[in-house]
């Protein structure tokens, strides 16, 4: 295996198309793991890391415009100790804080986590929910695709050979609010199970809150319910029972629709589907908490 | 194929020629016999083979060495000091564990050491949840945790002194 440093994203691409079986490198914790167990069995490796200075902006977090932009090389250990992250997306820091272990986190970085396209990763759902964009560079230039888009199915992503995420970019909404829940076999160092990420936009107009919801690993890919967007959306702000009934609906909906796969290492179908439930509870209450203050 | 690489550990330089998919960890054990890491799983999940790599704990098993230019590497061997007639101390962080009966088998033991001293040096002070949140993900197959824990309290308690 060769171990390549690209001097420009310009030429990590064209490394990454010159090397028929290469892989970028960021952290590695996917990566070597992969290698390690002979998953894949790269020809070449190219790390992003030793990109020179000009591609600095890969290893920052902006306020940019009204949208938070987290570079490719980003790691979870850097979201955690940005001081200035917008109370928004308090969503960002929940997964943070499950996410593997304090030395992971010192590698892992959230572009990694979204390329993996596994279908229970933290930031898998988490991003969705925030109605995130990543931005795409490849020698034709770049363009910016939604989060959802990069998943083609488990453990495969949608990039092209040639395409590196540069960056990930995702949208500050006034009066809106965002929670992450997961529920794992341990407290410590394990996988989701299930995980739910729940954002809510409140408008003042017409005092109706609409919502995004995704779920991870119950389907291939992380995935959005719009029925349930739909009855969050319809919970009546000045009848407290109306949120019970809301969220026993959704409950209902999730043991009839949902449909996990049978062969999970981690949790039988019926646990997940009650979990969905519950999980989406948890968010709802933390992401009404959250705005009020 | 090899590649050069120089880099700092416990303080010393090294400039070595390696092969490009050589891990860390396999460097520090096999080629320069820096045997304090240690070989758990190999696969990041278990914290035996920690390192600190410019002052952040990571995991040697899941990291190239080729990775590593110019950086400098604190194992367990460098926490250790060693007077010029060649008697070896031990760091105050070892003493607790030893003290508190925090090593039986010892496997995960410099993994523990590595991350209380990466902890100390970013948090002189830490709390009962910053410490568990920096030996979360390291396993021991033998001790129950308790006395790794009171380890960790007895050295931030030496320290502060
Ligand atoms: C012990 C352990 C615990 C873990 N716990 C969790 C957990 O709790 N939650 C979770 O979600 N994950 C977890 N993971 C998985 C892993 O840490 C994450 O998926 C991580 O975010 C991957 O990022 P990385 O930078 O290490 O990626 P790498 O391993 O470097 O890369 C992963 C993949 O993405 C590609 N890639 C990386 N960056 C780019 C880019 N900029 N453009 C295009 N392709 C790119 C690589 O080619 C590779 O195919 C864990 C892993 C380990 C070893
Ligand atoms: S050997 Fe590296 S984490 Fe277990
Ligand atoms: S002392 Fe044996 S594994 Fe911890």
């Amino acid at each position: 295996m060769k171990y390549l440093i690209p001097h420009s994203l310009k030429e990590a691409s064209e490394l990454l198309i010159d090397n028929e079986n290469s892989f970028i490198l960021a952290g590695g914790t996917d990566l070597l793991i992969e290698k390690r167990s002979g998953k894949i069995t790269p020809d070449a490796v190219i790390d992003l890391k030793r990109i020179n200075h000009e591609e600095l902006y890969l290893s920052e977090i902006v306020v940019k415009n009204g949208k938070l932009e987290i570079g490719a090389l980003v790691t979870v250990t850097q979201l955690l100790e940005y001081g200035n992250l917008p109370s928004e997306l308090a969503s960002l820091i929940d997964a943070g804080k499950k996410f593997g272990c304090y030395e992971i986190r010192n590698r892992a970085t959230l572009a990694g986590n979204l390329a993996h396209a596994s279908p229970g990763s933290e930031y898998g759902s988490t991003l969705i929910s925030l109605d995130a964009e990543v931005e795409i560079f490849n020698s034709k230039g770049v363009k910016n695709i939604s989060v959802e888009s990069i998943y083609a199915g488990a453990g495969r992503n949608a990039l092209k050979r040639g395409d590196i995420i540069t960056k990930i970019i995702i949208p500050v909404i006034e009066n809106s609010g965002s929670a992450y829940f997961r529920a794992s076999r341990v407290d410590g160092m394990d996988l989701a199970i299930i995980n739910c990420a729940l954002r809510g936009i409140y408008d003042r107009n017409t005092s109706k809150t609409s919502y995004r919801v995704s779920f991870g690993a119950v389907a291939p890919v992380p995935i959005r319910f719009p029925q349930i967007e739909e009855m969050l959306s319809n919970i009546e702000n000045n009848r407290p029972e109306s949120v019970k009934e809301v969220l026993a609906e959704a409950k209902q909906f999730f043991l009839k629709t949902l449909n996990p796969r049978a062969t999970s290492l981690r949790a039988a179908p019926l646990t997940k589907k009650i979990l969905a439930g519950n999980l989406l509870e948890d968010a709802y209450k933390k992401f009404k908490e959250r705005l009020k203050k | 194929m090899s590649i050069p690489l120089n880099i700092t550990i416990n303080n010393q330089s090294y400039s070595l020629e390696i092969e490009e998919d050589t891990t860390l960890l396999s460097l520090l054990r096999d080629t320069l016999h820096f045997t304090g890491p240690k070989e758990g799983c190999g696969n990041g999940e278990c914290g035996a083979c920690s390192v600190i790599v410019d002052g952040i704990p990571v995991r040697s098993c899941i990291i190239l060495a080729a990775e590593l230019e110019g950086k400098s590497i604190t194992t367990i061997e460098g926490l250790t000091q060693t007077d010029e007639k060649g008697n070896v101390e031990l760091s105050e962080i070892q003493k607790s564990f030893i003290d508190e009966g925090a090593v039986q088998c010892g496997f995960c033991t410099p993994g523990f050491v590595i991350a209380t001293e990466a902890l100390f040096n970013r948090n002189p002070n830490p709390g009962k949840e910053d410490i568990e949140e920096a030996l979360s993900g390291h396993l021991c197959r033998c001790t129950g945790y308790k006395s790794i824990f009171s380890a960790v309290d007895k050295a931030a308690e030496r320290k502060n002194k």
